[in-house]
């Protein structure tokens, strides 16, 4: 029996990684990973896939690449052209070219930043980050696509973590591990909503080959609702460090304030004078050591968005992924978590 | 060594070593303009990049040959180097290989062993063997004075950020993996310090059936001092070293090329400044290299560097992948366990 052949658009980022080597690891399906840069295609080149390079921009390129495949995982993000007009361009060459199942990656923050219960049934928030906004618009363009020659589901996961991700596992564990972290009381007793990645990779799996669920979106979350600051004291205990201690949450938040300034001069600096950075910290070992000392405090001081998420009473209930899927979170946070941590240590970054 | 006063230079591989080091290295010896010719499979690459410089594009070595070229930079795949190589000395051209020199101890050697017996020069761009402080340890573990190595390690890695062209680092079985990439320099610098007769007795690698891009390895003096050499493409490591002796110590950071640490037995640490060439930024030492190369063809003065100086590091790396057994890596184990 011939193993389907699927094109992964950001194949090179976490999400998409994940799905490309899950598929060659189980051999249920033959990647084809839509490539940007070579640069990022480190991590899936070591499993010897498809690589195929190409733009979502590019639509003649885009077209070439995805020539030949049964189905597509479209899980690339961007700025707003890549985002949106990306989307659209998937959506139309896959119909063009006959493709018969096409899996988005959407996410929660179509939802907005508000608080609550959101079932898939919820108000869609146009006020929300930009972020969400580009997404809305993203996963509008895919649902409209589905149709009877090519079904298109959508999924929302929550908050994917796991080996790869930075954002919510190496972000975490350098703070944790830098020694200035702790947990927030109230601020941090938000829900976190935490997936793990493989159970995202088991939700795409599962909207492959779903027999209904066309046209629809469904929220794929993890099995445990827990806290931010449980969260945190999990990943610590993992890490093997001390009972992370709590911080004093105002104190954080004016820091985060004053900080506020400091971290947009630093992207500023490091979007227009890259160049110039780089010969200051060749140039003088006091002006090394005074910069990483203030990027490592950005790194380990929250913005305001951030500790606003923290406390965000929030939940997304899987229960239509898994009555129309058959998509049940397979991965405890214990063990998430445990994974992680390995991971991590495997590469030398705790 | 040689003297070639008058003949040209021909850059074989128009990719991102050419365009982000040869071409500015080439650019600032203005007198070289019209003596220098670009190759490529893409002529139209070759073209836009020779135009740069008022440079002129070919298509093969015969015709770089035919057009008076006496040298040549190989700047292609390193799997291409071995017989682009022999091939630039059946043409009689001194050569300046790109790191990694090749794949495999056997083909250096086979160019190594051309190249002396046609007279020719060959350079390879370990660069890093320009750097003052490695040079300065490279004197002091050699003089003895630090006694046997008892242990050692060498941290080193980046996220992948080499703006390659075609991506054959990364599509080409051949181009291996980042021992291969990294460890060129790194493995190199190794053999250099602590000599030729080191050994492998562990080998670890995550490259499933492509590229790897962790490889961690043990290699071990003739008196069994373990050495851990770690590489990395996917994360940042912290670009270090630190070699344990009988009589002291020394560490530092792969890119402070100036300056390296150094204690007693059991004294504290102290900085020790390393004179010699010391640039504001790493590409410098390219460019270097290739002025070096340059000098040694067109106005006789002498090589640092020859292809045979890196063999040992070539033949290490070899053996490390022909030992290497994949990474226990438990996060993936969910997805193999379907495959049965």
């Amino acid at each position: 029996m011939s193993v389907p052949r699927v094109f992964v658009t950001g194949a090179t980022g976490f999400i998409g990684g994940w799905t490309v080597e899950a598929m060659r690891l189980s051999g249920r399906y033959e990647p084809v990973a839509a490539v940007r840069r070579w640069q990022t295609a480190v991590r899936i080149a070591r499993f010897g896939v498809d690589m195929r390079h190409c733009d979502l921009l590019d639509r003649s390129a885009l077209e070439q690449a995805m020539t030949g495949c049964e189905a597509v995982v479209h899980t690339a993000v961007g700025d707003d052209a890549v985002t949106i007009q990306g989307t659209r361009n998937v959506m139309e060459i896959a119909r063009k070219l006959g493709i018969a199942r096409v899996v988005h990656l959407s996410t929660i923050s179509v939802y907005g930043k508000g608080e609550g219960v959101f079932a898939e049934d919820a108000p869609l928030d146009p006020g929300g980050t930009d972020y969400g906004v580009r997404k809305i618009e993203a996963e509008k363009i895919a649902l409209e696509a589905n149709c009877d020659a090519m079904k298109v589901i959508a999924l929302r996961p929550t908050i994917v973590y796991g080996p790869f991700s930075s954002q919510w596992t190496v972000n975490f564990a350098d703070r944790i591990a830098g020694g200035s972290w702790g947990t927030f009381g109230e601020k941090g007793a938000g829900t976190c909503n935490l997936v793990y990645v493989c159970d995202v990779v088991r939700a795409i799996f599962a909207a492959l080959e779903a027999d209904r669920g066309f046209g629809e979106a469904f929220n794929v979350n993890g099995p445990e609702a827990i806290t931010w600051n449980s969260y945190f004291e999990r990943l610590a205990h993992a890490m093997g460090l001390p009972p992370l201690q709590p911080v004093s949450a105002g104190k954080a938040q004016l820091k985060a304030k004053l900080m506020a300034p400091v971290r947009s001069f630093g992207k500023y600096i490091l979007s227009n004078h890259r160049g110039f950075m780089v010969a200051l910290l060749k140039s003088s070992g006091f002006a090394e050591r005074a910069i990483r000392s203030v990027e490592g405090g950005l790194k380990r001081t929250p913005t305001p968005d951030q500790f606003a998420l923290y406390g965000r009473k929030a939940f997304f209930p899987n229960d239509r992924a898994n009555a129309t899927l058959g998509y049940a979170p397979q991965t405890s946070v214990e063990h998430g978590v445990d994974l992680s941590v390995k991971w991590l240590k495997h590469n030398c970054i705790i | 060594m040689t003297g070639e006063d008058t003949g040209k230079l021909v850059v074989v591989g128009c990719g991102a070593a050419t365009e982000r080091f040869y071409l500015p290295a080439l650019s600032a010896r203005p007198e070289l303009a019209s003596r220098v010719l670009f190759l490529d499979l893409d002529m139209a690459r070759a073209a836009e990049l020779g135009a740069r410089i008022g440079a002129k594009a070919v298509s093969s070595l015969d015709q770089a040959a035919t057009e008076g070229a006496v040298a040549a930079i190989l700047a292609t795949p390193h799997h291409l180097h071995h017989r682009q190589a022999l091939a630039a000395l059946d043409l009689g051209m001194h050569l300046l290989i790109e790191k990694p020199v090749t794949i495999s101890a056997g083909e250096a050697r086979e160019i190594a062993d051309k190249g002396e017996a046609t007279g020719r020069l060959v350079m390879v761009n370990n660069n890093r063997r320009l750097f003052p402080a490695f040079n300065a340890i490279h004197a002091l573990v050699r003089s003895g004075e630090l006694g046997q190595l008892t242990s050692g390690e060498f941290l080193d890695g980046s996220e992948f950020e080499w703006p390659t062209v075609t991506g054959f680092y990364l599509t080409s079985p051949e181009a291996k993996g980042v021992l291969l990439d990294r460890g060129a320099h790194t493995v190199d610098i190794m053999t250099w310090w602590l000599g030729d007769d080191l050994t492998i007795s562990e080998a670890l690698h995550d490259g499933f059936a492509g590229a790897d891009a962790t490889f961690h390895l043990t290699a071990r003096t003739p008196n069994g001092a373990p050495i851990a050499l770690k590489f990395s493409r996917l994360v940042k490591l912290p670009n270090s070293y630190e070699l344990v002796f009988e009589n002291g110590a020394i560490r530092g950071k792969i890119f402070s090329w100036d300056k390296y640490e150094r204690r007693g037995p059991r004294g504290p640490w102290t900085t020790v400044s390393a004179p010699g060439f010391n640039p504001k930024a790493y590409n410098d030492f390219v460019f270097k290299m290739t002025d070096l190369f340059l000098d040694a063809v067109f106005a006789g003065a002498k090589a640092p560097l020859t292809v045979r100086d890196v063999i040992p590091s070539i033949a290490l790396i070899e053996q490390a992948y022909a030992q290497a057994i994949p990474f226990s890596l438990p996060w993936y184990d969910e997805w193999k366990a379907k495959e049965q």
